[in-house]
């Protein structure tokens, strides 16, 4: 046996006496099995296996119970929702899902696209994992009533590795990532959940987070490996706690907790909010009391019956009671519920993360469930007990009892009393180093073995040192981070909702994630869907639905065409839509529709406008006409401050059939009540001359009587504004019939927009300047091969590739001819071309010479301009033809040797 | 043109002109009812040779005069249009620009061609935004910096005088008249502003050099005023000057004063000393007690306006669920055809009106008493402190008429003794007007005592000044108080009334329709 060996198995044994004290006492912890030295805190006796084993199909049954959730409600949400959510979007992500998971599968252990160090064992491995099984075998022979360490377990490719070296930290390049919740739900979305199997065994083997990453699935401890990973790659100082914890946790059963505790918007809120209760008389008085501490008025007195107050109270306390005791009946429900046995409780093994405090602005040390991603205190309930804690760096073995949960334990892993390590080269966590250290001095002081000191620093000059880890640095591409969860999607059951997420254009309709709230009739509440998308053309960001009162409510960003911003629908029906009013023109807010009735608001318009109103006739309905008859408009307007309150129009109603007018005006200072003025439209045929006295109310009666003629003029006023009325309207309802369509179209065919910074998916390569040369080069040489000068004269023989040698020099003279003919057809035409323009510049010029005495100024700059052109376009010619002449025959001879050379006239 | 008549403006020529610019949908009504001249913002009286403007009496609020081409010769009988923002005077015969000092709102005034040879007369014209001179006899050149003082100046028409042929016409108008964004049709560009300015830059540094000065001046009279108001209202105005006052304008002290100019000096400067400690305090004390009543005064409106807004609120509430039901039982009446239906729905309007009537009465009466109590307490308070303020100015004067009298008799003891000495003869050379004073003994103490009697006077007035002033103060708030509650409660509860009888109109007209 190597020295170094022989050395650890020396510290080993120290570590011993140092952890485990007296061996007395040890013996006492043999015996009474769960009371001194170990862990498990647990009713029926750990190592009884049969038991244990005995037990095992109830827990499977629990299991299954457990994931499949509450049947009855989820199945019957399903199937509410299945007539109108299996669409086809739904089911071609169905398909996807199956094919994305066989490829995974596919990709299974490979050797060659690996390092060696995942199936080899160095010298120095070997090495380590001599000394932790010596390690090993004594613990088991001091502590035999304790579970295994999870110490040295095979690997994927069944390689045994010491656990501390599966660790591997890593900082991915993304920035999200830094902060440990949203590592924590990365890694908790990303992968896969399977409990373990059987629940209170350790799992046989541990692979690389790599792997895990890879296959996007597993078990508590390579979720937890993965996270700590990640977590002290970017400087947490994290740990894999080795435990155990309470069925719920160990089987990611969600089922219990409420949604909106994990910050998922709770739909209660909406359906609970009550209106709030109005101010009583003595909330009036406090406020008034508040607002202007000297002086009050008193409140009128209240005239009250001493009887009836009495028999209220008592009624009230009657209720009182009923509610208190509704409370309590509910409350032992939930207890029953809660309380419902689990056999193996503080059996089920689990893995999670524990955070020190120290590193990263961490001030108090906390446990990240990597399951779920969420984060707990370290004397939760849900975690039953302690085993073993371990990084990159050591392995520590809890030596605290855990009597009741995990209170009282405390995670200072530099005190050795508590804390037995395995290797000995590494320094304690830091930031209780030398707190912790005089405190585990004072300890073993209390023990009586006071020699440790010295030989624990004969033995630091010599320690054996930890191997790099074996695992490959672990790489997430930005396509595994985008794509969120395993395979894309993930979903969890809540107690109250099933969340699901999708990741980005992972499905054809944009969907990111749907909450299915279930419903909780007790409550008044009846179940309710959320989808939220992301990336979609239309802009549809969430929609909610409500399938008992059949409602759809989507909300849109803003951006879209008419400003939309919300739209309701309730059974097949457009029954409210919003808009972003700053992005119109006409201030819309909300339009609301109803039977018979058409309300739109408006704010921030320059008349004022606030609400308008149209009431059409319901009979006309039954008619089956196309046109609805208006029975009557409203409009409402804000105060004008320009004019006087009684001038000042609030409400205009337009009784369409009544042929009425009426004008509430606004109210005055001091005035509880407004004037208003009712006018009856005149007659097409009557004149203006005979206006009728409108019906009138003025509240101050002092006020001298306004004039006819303004009356008139104001009736002309209304009149012209009911006709912009009516027109408003009118092009309300195009519009609105236009949002419709669009949404049916847009909805028909869905399309995502992908941003320009988007470098995975957009397919817009940016070519490199010397691939598009290459490009440009290969389609010139393309264009050369594919344009046959020869066709044209070899179409008239059968045989195109076997001419006889006659038959070929025909082609070929043919050939040359019309080349010849072309080359002498260009220059002909560039010929006359000149020939032209040198006839225009003489004529131009023999009439300037005949008039240049009576031309004005203008006329000669004309002239002038024109030779200029005229020259120039003449020498232009003369050069081409110049060149002409000089390349033809070139051109000629050129060709002649090409059809030498072509092989098709060669026979 | 020349056969008609010059005329003046009279009422026949007013009425055709408003009846032909009236409103074409309403000019038939109109002009049978007759437009009231009140009522018309704007007149058009163009090519109506008029000579003289007049009778316009009646057209207090036009905002728009047009009296282009008649044949005007002077600006008059139009000083009263406080609300003219636009005067077209153009193609008349104007010879001075005058008669505009009221106009203070007019933006557009127009004077082209006419004869007018100087730019004065509208200094009150200070909102002036266009200005037309066009066609006229000006002839200096500087005579155009009088328009300089119109800060909104941004269209000016100058072109067809004689001054514009001066070379620099442009260039001096562009640098002194700033802002200006239309000179003579033409839109002004920057860079011939900034070639304007360098050429005139001297004269514009001096000019701005008289503002800033001025610009001073003005600031220092607007505190002064400030301050004056402040301690006006607080019945303390002129108290910093004061003790000047008692001197300065004594002439009997003026006398005395050579008579032994060194002690009296000292015994002033003492006298001063003391004096300003007491006025200070005094100041102070009236100053803080303001505040605290303006304080006093606006916690009690608050409460007020909270009452209001709340008891309002209630009201209001009453009245929309009345008007709700008044409208579904109408409906019933003009539809339903049953007898019994229609009585039930009388019955049940008319007592839900007289409901409605009792429970607003009903409210305003708690409001009435509740008021009541609310001002009784704030007059108590504002009492309270008006007397404190009362009382410690009295208390202040008495003080200060001890520090006279102190002064009062030293002042007197220095003044006897210089006389003893002038009769023993020590006092030789010294002028003959002392020589008068000193003369007579008995003239010489009825002087020094007329002067004490007149500083007591002076502080006798400033102390009747506060406490009358307090007093006052005190009942006008009072009253006015109580007024304002009262015709408050007059507006509701006539309101209320109106609004019930024109309800029971309402539901007789539809019961008489009804059956």
């Amino acid at each position: 046996m190597d020295e170094p060996v022989e050395k650890a198995e020396s510290v080993a044994s120290l570590h011993e006496e140092a952890g485990g004290g007296n061996p007395g006492e040890e013996e006492d912890a043999v015996s009474m099995g769960s009371n001194s030295a170990n862990t498990n805190v647990v009713n029926n006796d750990p190592h009884d296996s049969a038991e244990g084993k005995e037990l095992n199909p109830n827990v499977e049954q629990d299991i299954s119970k457990a994931v499949s959730g509450e049947p009855g409600v989820t199945a019957e949400l399903e199937a509410e929702e299945g007539g109108s959510s299996v669409d086809i979007h739904e089911q071609y992500y169905i398909e996807q899902k199956e094919k994305r998971k066989k490829a995974l599968q596919q990709q299974l252990l490979d050797r060659t696209r690996v390092r060696s160090s995942y199936y080899t064992t160095s010298r120095k491995e070997a090495l380590v994992l001599q000394y932790v099984e010596n390690f090993n075998r004594q613990y088991v022979q001091l502590y035999p009533a304790r579970k295994d360490l999870f110490l040295t377990p095979a690997n994927e490719f069944n390689v045994k590795k010491f656990v501390c070296t599966t660790i591997r930290p890593t900082q991915p390049a993304f920035k999200e990532l830094y902060d440990y919740r949203s590592c924590a739900k990365f890694i908790a979305d990303y992968l896969t959940y399977e409990p373990l199997d059987p629940p209170h065994e350790l799992p046989q083997s541990l692979p690389s987070p790599t792997y895990t990453l890879k296959v996007q699935c597993g078990n508590c401890f390579d979720y937890s490996v993965l996270l700590v990973s990640l977590l002290r790659g970017f400087g947490y100082d994290a740990f894999v706690v080795s435990g155990y914890a309470s069925r719920d946790i160990t089987t990611l059963d969600e089922t219990k907790t409420e949604s909106d505790t994990i910050g998922v918007p709770s739909p209660k809120e909406s359906v609970d909010s009550a209106p709030p209760e109005k101010d009583g008389p003595a909330e009036k008085a406090a406020k008034a009391a508040e607002s202007s501490s000297k002086y009050k008025v008193k409140p009128p007195r209240m005239l009250h019956s001493h009887f009836l107050i009495s028999q209220d109270e008592k009624a009230k306390l009657q209720a009182q009671k009923d509610l208190e005791n509704q409370r309590l009946a509910m409350e032992r429900e939930k207890a029953r519920m809660v309380e419902d046995d689990d056999e193996l409780k503080g059996l089920r093994i689990h893995a999670w993360v524990l955070v020190l405090p120290g590193k990263r602005e961490v001030a108090e040390a906390f446990f990240i469930e990597a399951s779920t991603g969420r984060i707990y205190s370290t004397d939760n309930d849900n975690y039953l007990g302690v085993e073993s804690v371990f990084s990159s760096t050591n392995y520590w073995v809890n030596m605290q009892v855990c009597y009741d949960g995990l209170k009282g334990i405390h995670f200072d892993l530099g005190d050795n009393s508590k804390w037995e390590f395995v290797l000995l080269d590494n320094t304690q966590p830091s930031s209780y180093g030398s707190h912790a250290a005089g405190n585990g001095a004072g300890k073993k002081e209390d023990n009586g073995s006071d020699d440790e000191d010295d030989n624990e620093g004969e033995e630091n000059s010599e320690i054996l040192d930890l191997p790099p880890s074996w695992v490959d640095r672990i790489s997430i591409t930005k396509e595994q981070f985008e794509s969120k969860c395993p395979a894309g999607s993930k979903s969890m059951l809540y107690k109250n909702a099933r969340v699901e997420t999708f990741a980005e254009y992972h499905r054809l309709d944009g969907m990111v994630s749907r909450y299915t709230f279930f419903a909780d009739e007790p409550r008044g509440f009846y179940g309710e869907i959320r989808e939220f998308f992301n990336n979609r053309r239309d802009k549809l960001r969430q929609r909610l639905r409500v399938p008992y009162t059949g409602k759809i409510h989507e909300f849109f960003d803003p951006g879209r065409h008419h400003g939309l911003k919300e739209h309701i629908i309730v059974e097949g029906k457009t029954t409210e839509i919003h808009f972003y009013p700053h992005s119109r023109s006409d201030g819309l807010v909300k339009r609301l529709e109803k039977e018979d009735k058409i309300i739109q608001y408006f704010t921030e318009r320059e008349d004022n406008l606030v609400y308008r109103s149209v009431r059409y006739d319901s009979d006309s309905f039954d008619d089956g006409k196309d046109e609805k008859m208006i029975l009557k408009m409203t409009e409402k307007f804000e105060r004008n401050k320009a004019s006087p309150a009684h001038e000042d129009a609030a409400k205009k109603t337009y009784f369409s059939r009544d042929e009425k007018i009426r004008v509430v005006y606004h109210l005055e200072d001091g005035r509880i009540i407004a004037s208003y003025r009712e006018f009856k439209k005149p007659n097409a045929d009557q004149k203006a001359s005979t206006l009728e006295t409108p019906i009138s109310f003025e509240v101050n009666p002092y006020l001298k009587p306004p004039k006819k003629q303004h009356l008139y003029a104001q009736l002309c006023n209304l009149i012209r504004s009911e006709q912009a009325c009516i027109q408003a309207i009118k092009n309300s309802e195009r519009e609105v019939a236009e949002i419709l369509q669009a949404r049916n179209s847009e909805e028909k065919e869905i399309s995502l927009v992908i941003p320009v910074y988007d470098t995975i998916r957009n397919n817009t390569k940016v070519v490199s300047v010397e691939e598009k040369e290459n490009h440009k080069g290969e389609e010139e040489e393309s264009k050369a091969t594919d344009l046959d000068y020869l066709s044209p004269f070899l179409v008239n023989y059968p045989n195109q590739y076997a001419l006889t040698r006659s038959e070929a020099a025909a082609v070929k003279d043919a050939c040359l001819k019309s080349v010849k003919e072309r080359l002498i057809e260009k220059a002909n035409i560039i010929q006359s071309r000149l020939e032209e323009v040198t006839a225009e510049y003489q004529r131009h010029q023999l009439s300037y010479s005949r008039n240049a005495d009576s031309m004005t100024v203008e006329e000669t700059d004309d002239y002038v301009k024109f030779c200029n052109e005229s020259l120039f376009r003449i020498q232009i010619l003369e050069k081409r033809l110049a060149k002409h002449k000089e390349a033809a025959p070139e051109k000629y001879i050129e060709l002649d040797a090409r059809l030498k050379a072509d092989t098709r006239l060669n026979a | 043109m020349n056969t008609i008549e010059p005329s003046v403006i009279d009422d026949e020529q007013l009425k055709k002109a408003i009846n032909e610019q009236a409103n074409p949908e309403i000019a038939d009504i109109a002009r049978r009812e007759g437009i009231d001249p009140k009522e018309t913002l704007s007149l058009r009286l163009d090519y109506k040779n008029i000579l003289k403007i007049d009778n316009l009496c009646a057209f207090e609020n036009l905002t728009k005069l047009q009296l282009d081409n008649n044949i005007i010769e002077k600006i008059e009988n139009i000083n009263f249009l406080v609300h003219l923002q636009w005067l077209d005077l153009s193609f008349n015969n104007i010879v001075v620009i005058e008669g505009l000092e009221k106009l203070t709102k007019l933006t557009d005034l127009t004077l082209f061609n006419n004869r007018i040879s100087k730019l004065e007369g509208m200094d009150d014209l200070l909102s002036l935004n266009v200005f037309s001179i066009g066609n006229n006899n000006l002839t200096g050149l500087e005579n155009l910096a009088y328009l300089t003082k119109f800060e909104n100046l941004r269209v000016l028409n100058c072109a067809g005088n004689a001054l514009c042929k001066n070379s620099n016409y442009r260039h001096y108008v562009l640098a002194h008249i700033r802002g200006l964004k239309y000179l003579d049709y033409r839109l002004v560009d920057e860079e011939s502003i900034a070639a304007a300015r360098e050429k005139y830059i001297d004269d514009l540094i001096a000019l701005e050099e008289e503002e800033k000065i001025a610009n001073q001046k003005k600031e220092e009279l607007r505190k002064l005023t400030e301050l004056n108001a402040l301690h006006h209202s607080a019945h303390i105005e002129g108290i910093d000057t004061l003790f000047d006052d008692m001197f300065g304008t004594d002439p009997d002290f003026q006398r005395l004063l050579p008579v032994c100019l060194e002690r009296t000096t000292d015994l002033q400067e003492e006298y001063r000393a003391k004096f300003e400690v007491v006025v200070n305090e005094l100041k102070y004390f009236a100053l803080k007690k303001r505040t605290e009543m303006n304080d006093e005064m606006n916690s009690f409106n608050e409460c007020i306006q909270q009452t209001k807004i709340e008891t309002d609120g209630e009201c209001i509430a009453m009245l929309n669920h009345y008007s709700h039901f008044k409208k579904q039982l109408l409906r019933i009446l003009q539809t339903s055809r049953d007898t019994k239906e229609i009585d039930d729905a009388i019955k049940t309007l008319k007592e839900d009106t007289s409901k409605l009537s009792d429970s607003l009465m009903a409210v305003e009466m708690t409001v009435v008493e509740q008021y009541e109590d609310v001002i009784k307490e704030f007059e108590r308070n504002y009492t309270e402190v008006s007397m404190s303020v009362t009382e410690y100015g009295q208390g202040s004067f008495a003080r200060m008429r001890d520090i006279e009298n102190e002064f009062h008799e030293r002042f007197s003891e220095s003044i006897l003794l210089t006389f003893e000495r002038f009769n023993k003869g020590d006092l030789e050379e010294i002028e003959d007007e002392l020589r008068d004073v000193l003369s007579d003994k008995d003239q010489l103490v009825n002087t020094v005592n007329g002067s004490h009697d007149f500083r007591l006077g002076k502080f006798d007035h400033q102390e009747d000044a506060l406490v009358s002033g307090i007093t006052q103060e005190l009942e006008m708030l009072t009253k006015k108080l109580h007024d304002d509650e009262v015709q408050r409660d007059r507006d509701r509860v006539c309101e209320i009334f109106t609004f019930i009888d024109k309800c029971h109109a309402e539901i007789e007209v539809a019961e008489e329709n009804a059956y």
